[in-house]
């Protein structure tokens, strides 16, 4: 594949931002469904998930140097298998992207666009992930790494909600609802802080060694689950428990009250800065799906599936309409990502160790 | 490549102009205050002060309030026959003030609230006030001392906020705490006092989502807020410290009050059974004091703690006040269910509340007494 190097700096803000996105607007309440006011410690569980996760991908992509995973797949089972493998990706990272869109304009048009049809508001998201989505890679992670000072940025607007009402009670007693709880808590939080997958792909084209590039992937989880943790705490710390129960994007929520002498309503600023970070999780599965389709059928250029794949997307958001089938949707792309992030990977490992075709020891060239 | 860029110029410049979801302040009737009561037959009474601006020569603009008011079994249904009225879009956006009549707030008060926590467009920032009688004869005042109800009403509450007389309360600030059952809230508590004046007394207690009747007012509501560790920029009090006196305003002490240290701590014995401590150390200041004679340290002495044993005793009333109704104004409830879970799920806390033991202290120091001794 012909595509521009980045460096392990930018891997870490193509991460970070991959990761974070529109879920961390109503995770609290999503992980609360279970995890009551415990939903904190939920994140740090599925902080530690994505590590293992991201760990087996390092070592799948670690044992064929300077091969990302499409062209893995077809070293380890051959040709026609690897290919069918490879389409299933694409497909997947299709349906995340068509979810992502649906999510966005759905989104929106509670929040602000009440009156604008759906479909002008995906195919507003669309422009964007065509504009940004086509370009190389060095490109993609300039743009993130230039996105990320408004989002970490964003970290001092909670405080302002914390003069409305704050209450370190609304924590205690730690551990109420029980590991269990927890635990099925942190598979809502996983799904929130899928995006990693993106080194599957990049990996070969990061300059420096692999360990080095893990050690940057390693870090910027962890910053994205600091900041979840951090907005899951200030949400659960204004809300009391049982207030979070009706209302679906706590962190939004929490700003709609701040009001000063010369601006109200900073849910809508917050709004506009986090629209950046959901612009940049999808543009990493235009990025994801178009390299599959690439790799399929175009010998690697993505130019043209970016297009065409824009166009299902775009398709996918006519069909649904109702907020239920979106989160029938979600429930069901959210399973199955653990068959693409875990199963087929490990599975890929494993026959790769079995037929002796991994090899740590190997080049980069 | 120059014709791609130019079409995609087209088109975003055709999608992103928002004609959709444009609200243009011609089209908006700004509420700027709202008042709603019951009516007998359950349905709601709902008084809206509007704000409408007119063009005059000259590009100058004048502004009226207007006064809408209709019944409704909701308060959508309400705000749809306004607005069939106005011609124009009901904006209750820019809400400052929200007054609901005794008689409604006695009953649950979060369906009358639902609409605006729903609606994305509303700001949560307004003002709650508890109307004596009914909300509508408060917003019919329409111009207190030539200022318009709703902006006055909203200063009136800040002024009484600064001064320690009511909790810092807004749409949002009491949502957890309607849901909690741990924690009770209580909102200014307005009375109209002739045709174009009113008077904001004390606060109104609540419990879980219905207001108990019961208003605190005066020195009782800053007590009340000073135990629970709240505070304005300043408290306002005046105490009978020199009942002997013969001249009437010699008997007086008008002192500022500042907050040093509030201590709230739960005690939960093996029992199960809960006392609460409530030290709070007061800072003041002598602001006016006719019999003078502040010259020695035993006389400051005497002075402090003639007011420290006033307010202990103040206290102590309110809390048999609070008990009485059932208002857990400090997260009593809230409290024990983060560090005593066990006691929690033991006791119904609607009945244990007014059973415990909560015993309050209040010390106050003089620390000045402005220029004079």
């Amino acid at each position: 594949m012909n595509e521009k190097s980045i460096t392990t700096k930018q891997l870490f803000f193509v991460i970070f931002q991959a990761q974070i996105g529109i879920g961390l607007l109503s995770i609290p309440y999503s992980v609360h469904e279970h995890a009551k006011s415990d939903g904190w410690i939920s994140v740090f569980f599925a902080g530690i998930g994505i590590q293992i996760l991201i760990i087996l991908l390092w070592v799948l992509l670690w044992g064929f140097k300077g091969k990302n995973f499409y062209e893995i797949t077809v070293i380890v089972f051959g040709k026609y298998l690897g290919k069918c493998i490879n389409l299933l990706y694409t497909i997947y990272f299709l349906l995340v992207l068509s979810l992502l869109a649906l999510l966005f304009s759905d989104l929106l048009k509670r929040w602000i666009l009440s009156y604008t049809p759906a479909p002008i508001v995906v195919l507003l998201l669309i422009a964007i992930g065509i504009y940004i989505g086509k370009n190389n890679l060095r490109v993609i992670a300039r743009f993130y790494v230039l996105a990320s000072g408004l989002v970490i940025l964003s970290v001092i607007l909670p405080w302002f909600s914390f003069g409305v009402n704050f209450q370190w009670e609304y924590l205690f007693p730690i551990g109420q609802s029980g590991l269990t709880n927890i635990v099925i808590g942190s598979h809502n939080a996983i799904v929130a802080m899928i995006g990693f997958e993106i080194i599957m792909v990049i990996l070969p084209y990061v300059t420096g060694t692999y360990k080095q590039s893990l050690k940057s992937i390693s870090m910027a989880n962890m910053a994205v689950t600091l900041f979840y943790v951090y907005f899951m705490v200030s949400c659960y710390l204004v809300f009391s428990p049982e207030e979070i129960k009706i209302i679906p994007e706590p962190v939004l929520y929490i700003l709609k009250a701040v009001s000063f002498r010369w601006v109200e309503r900073m849910d809508l600023v917050f709004l506009s800065i986090w629209i950046i970070p959901m612009a940049t999780s999808f543009i990493t599965y235009v990025y994801l799906s178009s390299s599959g389709a690439a790799n399929l059928f175009h010998k690697g250029r993505r130019k043209y599936p970016v297009w065409y794949l824009m166009l299902f997307v775009f398709l996918a958001g006519l069909l649904f309409s109702s907020e239920s089938e979106i989160a029938q949707f979600d429930k069901y792309v959210s399973y199955s990502s653990y068959i693409f992030m875990m199963l087929i990977p490990a599975l890929t490992l494993l026959v790769s160790m079995i037929r002796k075709k991994f090899n740590y020891r190997s080049t980069t060239q | 490549m120059k014709i791609i860029i130019a079409v995609y110029i087209v088109i975003s410049s055709c999608l992103l102009t928002g004609c959709w979801d444009t609200h243009l302040l011609k089209d908006n009737n700004l509420v700027l205050g709202v008042g709603l009561d019951a009516t007998d037959e359950g349905k709601i009474l709902n008084t809206s002060v509007i704000r409408l601006l007119s063009l005059e020569g000259g590009g100058k603009s004048a502004s009226t309030n207007v006064i809408y008011n209709a019944t409704g079994n909701t308060l959508r249904e309400i705000r749809v026959d306004i607005e069939k009225q106005l011609g124009g879009e009901y904006a209750a956006n820019k809400m400052q003030v929200l007054a609901i009549g005794e008689e409604l707030a006695k009953e649950d008060i979060y369906p009358i609230l639902d609409i605006l926590y729903r609606d994305p467009r509303n700001s949560l920032g307004a003002k709650i006030v508890i109307t004596k009688g009914t909300a509508k004869e408060l917003l019919q005042i329409k111009k207190s001392k030539e200022v318009f109800i709703s902006e006055k009403l909203t200063k009136a509450v800040k002024g009484a906020e600064e001064n320690t007389l009511v909790p810092i309360e807004t749409l949002q600030s009491i949502c957890p705490n309607l849901f909690d059952p741990g924690k009770d809230f209580a909102l200014p508590y307005v009375i109209r006092k002739d045709s174009d004046s009113f008077d904001i007394v004390g606060i109104a207690l609540f419990h879980g989502e219905k207001y108990t009747g019961k208003v605190l007012e005066g020195q009782n509501a800053t007590v009340l807020l000073y135990l629970n560790g709240e505070k304005g920029d300043v408290g306002r009090l005046v105490l009978k410290v020199n009942p002997e006196e013969e001249q009437h305003q010699d008997q007086y002490i008008s002192v500022n009050t500042f907050l040093k240290s509030q201590s709230l701590k739960v005690n939960v014995d093996n029992d199960h059974k809960i006392t609460v401590d409530i030290n709070v150390k007061l800072n003041i200041t002598v602001i006016e004091y006719p019999k003078d004679g502040m010259f020695s340290d035993g006389e400051i002495k005497k002075l402090n703690k003639i007011i420290s044993d006033q307010l202990t005793e103040n206290a102590s009333m309110v809390i048999k006040e609070l008990q009485l109704v059932n208002c857990d104004y400090f997260g009593i409830g809230r409290k024990i269910m983060a560090y005593h879970p066990k006691t929690w799920s033991l006791m119904d806390w609607e009945e244990t509340f007014p059973t415990i033991a909560i015993n309050a202290k209040i010390e106050a120091k003089i620390t000045g007494n402005g220029i004079l001794k």
